[in-house]
């Protein structure tokens, strides 16, 4: 189907995210009608609906085939070492553009009263701080009593832990037939992930309602008040995108360039979704068709990069900390920092399986303790998240896929691609 | 972790603008003092050949009736005592000079019912000046946001409220982070050995904190500015001061919502209601808010009324 391949195609994609950006901006009563908003929700709808059973049959599957293959104890090893190496790295970065930049320093009166007119409406309200859960209760909540219901109601973590009890268990019991329950998860997969990239055909229609309605939200008052942190955030995008595609390139290769054009649509997902979850499987397929990496270990190290480690969320809140410390002139100490570096990690951990607005309350969580007054400003940060969250998006997938190619292991059976090949004769 | 709450700069700045502040004030309460006295709404009938040596003293005291209704109907005016500074939007200049407001208002109204005219004596300097000049009929009545208190109302009777204000608090958000406070228990916070809190003098709140915060240290401070300057530059935990007071200087300088948070005590309501000697007019007053359903809330009067000029 030629006329359909153009639907996939880079102009038809950014044709639709640029018709809808404009939408937004000459056509408001139009970009913000409830049917458009409800258009843009089915779509992501659709990819929410494909990537929860992706994740648990692939974290079962990859997993049990890790244990099959011996290398588990070493591979699990190495993946959490380059996690929480990569989480730190992350944060280090977002206190240091933070301290060079000083965006939270002498803010102008327009910015001020910017902000003033955005928490007169918390006022309101008794309380303006919003404090989901603690920390403790995420910890203690991983344990789902009832994987259905921590299923049905995508408990991001309690799914994780459920995945690999049953992955591990699976990989300890040898023997045809839990050879053919793995070949089953992975049909599972195999089948979610082709009904995504179905649905990639619809991106540039999705693309324009998306994008016009958030468009016709934004609000350029808040834009223009925290223009300074926004630049910030976005050079902090950029430093992870050109670090990640270093590692890339030194590990297996592939300059830059090329990388731009194997992950064009994994970013273009993630820059427009504002999910890295709806990217995911385009980066999985990236990983293990176009970089050459071990199916298994991308199967297994990619979910978890995409939903244990939010990077957007530890540069936001590193970059935010120390803004807090600058707005109310707090001064801080190189111990500090480092305390605020630790600390931006575990609040990012903690919004695992939370959406990205929820999460944000999260880091008061840590802000408090540290004598950081987070609740107003957490209310600037929720106006300013929705221009922020595109580009720490991308960010974030560009260095999910880069752990990925850290940790995975280099594809060197044929039976693999073999394997692809024929499944796509099949079903072709 | 080493921390300077607030920088000397900030301190000095703070300093600057609440001296600012108090002077405009002062200047403009002198002004207004200044003005000839057309406190009355009908120029016609003030006849009263009083003079005063004093400049700032200029205003004309109205004799009253001793606020019985038939010698009031009898003299054909009432004569309402309204303390002399401005409280907008119950008492305030408006942009045409005129006395405005909600109180103005609403005591007009009470001498049309009656049959004659609202004359207003703004000779008191602070609130409890307007319930002495009630207590000693130098005011039938008095209709200046007055709260009613115990010592009060040893003076005075006081009518129904016609209008609740919640008492609220204006925290500093950098003192309260440090203090690591349970959201939930911000009064259980204030009310505790060593914590300031501020009001200002003359006002029901210093009595009120004292009740509320009876652990704490009740600061006083001469006027608003600089009962909301100490606050901001984190000289007191918190202050605390009327729904209406807090919600019109946050409305007029919203970005101070960075520096401190809003909170109105859910359980702590200052009613505010007139100040009246004679039974029967009390009895006719409240006789008069219930009839006529007189209960006004703060948000509707801060939209009723236009803010005047400069305010």
């Amino acid at each position: 189907m030629p006329s359909l391949k153009i639907l996939r195609s880079t102009p038809a994609i950014f044709g639709g995210a640029i018709g809808g950006i404009l939408l937004g901006i000459f056509a408001p009563e139009f970009a913000l009608h409830p049917i458009v908003g409800k258009l843009g929700e089915l779509y992501l709808n659709f990819l929410r609906m494909c990537v929860l059973p992706i994740i648990a049959a692939s974290l079962m599957a990859s997993l049990a085939k890790v244990f099959f293959a011996g290398y588990a104890g070493k591979f699990l090893t190495r993946t959490v070492v380059t996690f929480v190496v990569a989480l730190v790295a992350v944060s280090a970065l977002g206190v240091l553009i933070a301290v060079i930049g000083r965006p939270g320093a002498n803010l102008s009166g327009d910015a001020r009263s910017t902000f003033g007119k955005l928490l007169v409406d918390s006022i309101v309200s008794t309380n303006d701080g919003q404090v989901t859960r603690s920390l403790q209760d995420v910890l203690l909540g991983t344990i789902p009593s009832n994987p259905f219901e921590a299923l049905s109601s995508a408990n991001t973590l309690q799914i994780v832990f459920f995945s690999l009890t049953f992955g591990i268990v699976l990989g300890t019991i040898r023997g045809a037939v839990s050879d053919d329950l793995v070949k089953l998860l992975e049909l599972i997969t195999k089948i979610f992930e082709r009904a995504m990239s179905a649905a990639l055909l619809t991106l540039p229609f999705a693309l324009l309602v998306i994008m016009a309605s958030q468009t016709a939200q934004l609000s350029m008052d808040v834009v223009a008040a925290m223009a300074k942190l926004i630049a910030l955030l976005y050079v902090g995008a950029l430093l992870i995108i050109i670090g990640s595609m270093a590692v890339i390139h030194m590990r297996i290769g592939v300059s830059p360039l090329r990388q731009l054009q194997i992950l064009k649509e994994s970013l273009i997902v993630a820059f427009t979704t504002r999910s890295s979850i709806s990217a995911m499987p385009s980066v999985l397929r990236a990983m293990s068709d176009e970089f050459r990496l071990d199916r298994d270990s991308v199967h297994l190290v990619i979910p978890l990069a995409v939903l244990l480690c939010k990077y957007s969320m530890t540069l936001t809140f590193a970059v935010t900390l120390v803004f807090i410390s600058q707005v109310y002139f707090i001064s801080l100490g190189p111990i500090d920092y480092v305390v605020i570096t630790l600390a931006a990690v575990l609040a990012s951990v903690a919004t695992v399986g939370m959406p990205g607005l929820v999460g944000i309350g999260m880091l008061s969580l840590v802000a408090e303790p540290l004598g950081l007054p987070f609740s107003a400003i957490s209310i600037l940060i929720l106006a300013t998240f929705p221009i922020i969250d595109p580009g720490i998006t991308v960010a974030n997938v560009y260095l999910n896929a880069a752990t990925g190619v850290l940790v995975a292991e280099r594809s060197e059976a044929e039976e693999i691609e073999e394997a692809v090949a024929t499944s796509e004769v099949a079903t072709a | 972790m080493s921390r300077f709450p607030v920088s000397r700069i900030t301190v000095v700045g703070a300093l600057i603008v609440a001296l600012t502040l108090t002077l405009t004030s002062s200047l403009a309460s002198g002004a207004q003092r200044t003005t000839p006295t057309t406190d009355t709404t009908s120029s016609s009938r003030a006849t009263v050949p009083v003079v005063t040596l004093d400049a700032n003293a200029a205003r004309v005291p109205v004799p009253a009736s001793g606020g019985r209704i038939a010698d009031v109907i009898a003299a054909g005016k009432l004569v309402v005592g309204v303390v002399s500074v401005d409280r907008y939007p119950f008492f305030y200049t408006d942009a045409g000079g005129n006395l405005a407001g909600s109180d103005i208002d609403l005591a007009k109204d009470i001498a049309k019912e009656l049959g004659v005219q609202a004359t207003f004596n703004r000779n008191a300097t602070t609130f409890d000046g307007v319930v002495d000049l009630v207590a000693k009929g130098d005011a039938d009545i008095g209709i200046s946001k007055l709260s009613v208190t115990l010592p009060r109302a040893q003076k005075t009777r006081f009518t129904k409220p016609y209008i609740e204000l919640a008492q609220g608090l204006m925290l500093n958000r950098v003192e309260l982070t440090a203090a690591h406070a349970d959201p939930n228990d911000l009064i259980g916070l204030a009310n505790q050995p060593g914590r300031k809190i501020g009001a200002v003098t003359g006002t029901s709140y210093v009595g009120f904190g004292k009740q509320i915060f009876p652990a704490a240290q009740i600061v006083e401070y001469g006027d608003k500015a600089a009962l909301f300057g100490a606050v901001i530059n984190g000289d007191v935990l918190g202050v605390l001061y009327d729904e209406n007071e807090i919600k019109q200087y946050i409305f007029e300088k919203p970005d101070r919502l960075i520096e401190v948070k809003v909170q109105m005590l859910a359980h702590h309501t200052d009613p505010i209601a007139i100040s009246v000697v004679d039974p029967q007019m009390q009895y006719w007053l409240d006789t008069y808010l219930e009839l006529k359903a007189v209960k006004l809330s703060v948000n509707d009067l801060l939209k009723k009324y236009a803010r005047p000029e400069g305010k």
